[in-house]
């Protein structure tokens, strides 16, 4: 009998679970932006964006390794390491900054977007190439610790602008995605 | 009743006819062959029993050997969940354990409680199978969403559905063994469960959407790594040369 009645409770319960997961998933537009994302990586070949750079900026190890006196060359060893691979990742932001900003441009000449919106993107854009010159520079001289905090807000920017060119390719038809993709290939190639 | 019935059969035949011709334009069999084998499976047994006379001696014994072959045949569906959530690679390993030891100590539970007295064996059967049935796809979601694993449209209608039937499955296999009352309350909702679980599937299956891309498998990061470990050689160079000078 309690077998029963558990078994039955637990039906119930499933049953809720199924339909308030159901429920949740009426959010189709944000689960189109997130697809016309993952398209747009493929298409762009994204990859800075997949590296968890936070790690790479802290300064946590070195400084406890520098607080050992007999450390102090390994910490130093770290940091020139860590320099090496902060601005080949920065260099690969930048790239992919630039892509997106031309991809956009792309869409714009097959029939999305008017003069404002490109006008908007291309400030945002040459804001944060020029923001990326700085660091790479500021990376160079000071290294790579210095920047921790405006690295995290120029990801949140670069985020922004990947949206933004996802939310543009989400506004032609599914159907169109393979061929703005090879289009975009011979652009590219040319 | 009957004109419902009807109506339900209707609407029930038009949502698999949906999703056999989404399906077919898409190349559904390829991408989750054992969902369709199962969706053919319960197709055929529906058409089967159009045909069938109801008042036939043999009606009651084919319509619960049907059904018996339904509830194991539902894993094929679990296991396209399964299939589909995880690609092929370590997460799967670690879900196929997991899943593989709450199966073994599920079995291990059913072995110890055993059939409760004075209650239909079939039921019994096609309730706990059910229930593992829903504890499977309840598992996948749990490690899909603990590892952050994006689950596509497809898969996830597959799935929703899916728990949406089986859980009406085992309420109304509990119901009839447990309540006279409650069982005619939940015998009459059950069948609008299953028409709502062909509904979210045809939803769910109308197009092609797959996982999204979940892998970083990126030449940036290969790189990174790559220079990570050249340079790393090097730290552990150093890190010898301070501890032994």
């Amino acid at each position: 009998m309690i077998q029963l009645f558990l078994m039955l409770l637990i039906g119930i319960l499933l049953l809720c679970f199924a339909l308030v997961a159901l429920g949740r998933k009426a959010r189709p537009k944000n689960e189109d932006s997130l697809d016309s994302e993952t398209e747009l990586s493929r298409m762009l070949r994204l990859t800075s964006l997949e590296f968890d750079s936070t790690i790479l900026f802290s300064d946590t190890d070195y400084l406890l390794l520098a607080s050992e006196p007999k450390l102090r060359l390994l910490a130093r060893e770290l940091q020139k390491d860590r320099k090496g691979i902060a601005l080949e990742w920065l260099a690969e932001l930048q790239k992919d900054v630039f892509s997106m900003w031309r991809f956009r441009s792309f869409l714009t000449r097959l029939g999305v977007g008017g003069i404002r919106d490109e006008f908007f993107e291309a400030v945002r854009s040459l804001r944060l190439l020029c923001l990326l010159c700085v660091i790479r520079i500021s990376v160079k001289l000071f290294g790579p610790y210095a920047s921790c905090n405006v690295i995290i807000s120029l990801k949140a920017g670069v985020e922004k602008i990947k949206q933004s060119c996802a939310a543009t390719l989400d506004s032609f038809p599914r159907e169109r995605w393979p061929q703005i993709a090879a289009e975009w290939q011979r652009v590219q190639s040319l | 009743m009957a004109f419902l019935s009807l109506v339900l059969f209707l609407v029930g035949s038009c949502f698999q006819g949906l999703l056999f011709w989404r399906g077919r334009r898409w190349s559904g069999w390829r991408s989750y062959p054992l969902f369709y084998f199962y969706l053919s499976y319960t197709t055929f047994w529906t058409v089967a029993f159009l045909f069938f006379p109801h008042t036939h001696p043999l009606y009651p014994r084919v319509y619960w050997d049907s059904e018996l072959g339904a509830t194991v045949l539902r894993f094929f569906v679990a296991w396209e969940i399964f299939r589909g959530v995880f690609g092929r690679g370590v997460i799967r390993r670690i879900a196929g354990t997991a899943i593989f030891v709450v199966m073994v100590l599920l079995a291990l539970a059913f072995w110890l409680t055993g059939p409760s007295p004075s209650v239909s064996l079939v039921a019994d059967f096609m309730r706990r199978m059910a229930l593992t049935a829903g504890v499977w796809t309840i598992l996948v979601f749990g490690i899909a969403c603990f590892y952050g694993i994006r689950i596509g449209k497809n898969i996830w209608g597959m799935a929703v559905g899916f728990l949406i039937f089986v859980s009406s499955e085992i309420t109304n296999l509990a119901a009839f063994d447990l309540a006279s009352w409650f069982a005619p309350i939940w015998r009459f909702l059950h069948p609008f469960a299953y028409i709502f679980m062909l509904a979210v599937w045809t939803w769910a299956l109308w197009d092609y959407a797959p996982n999204p891309y979940n892998e970083i498998s990126t030449s940036l990061g290969a790189r990174l790594l790559s220079t990570w470990k050249r340079q790393s050689t090097a730290l552990e160079e150093t890190i010898r040369k301070v501890t032994q000078p």
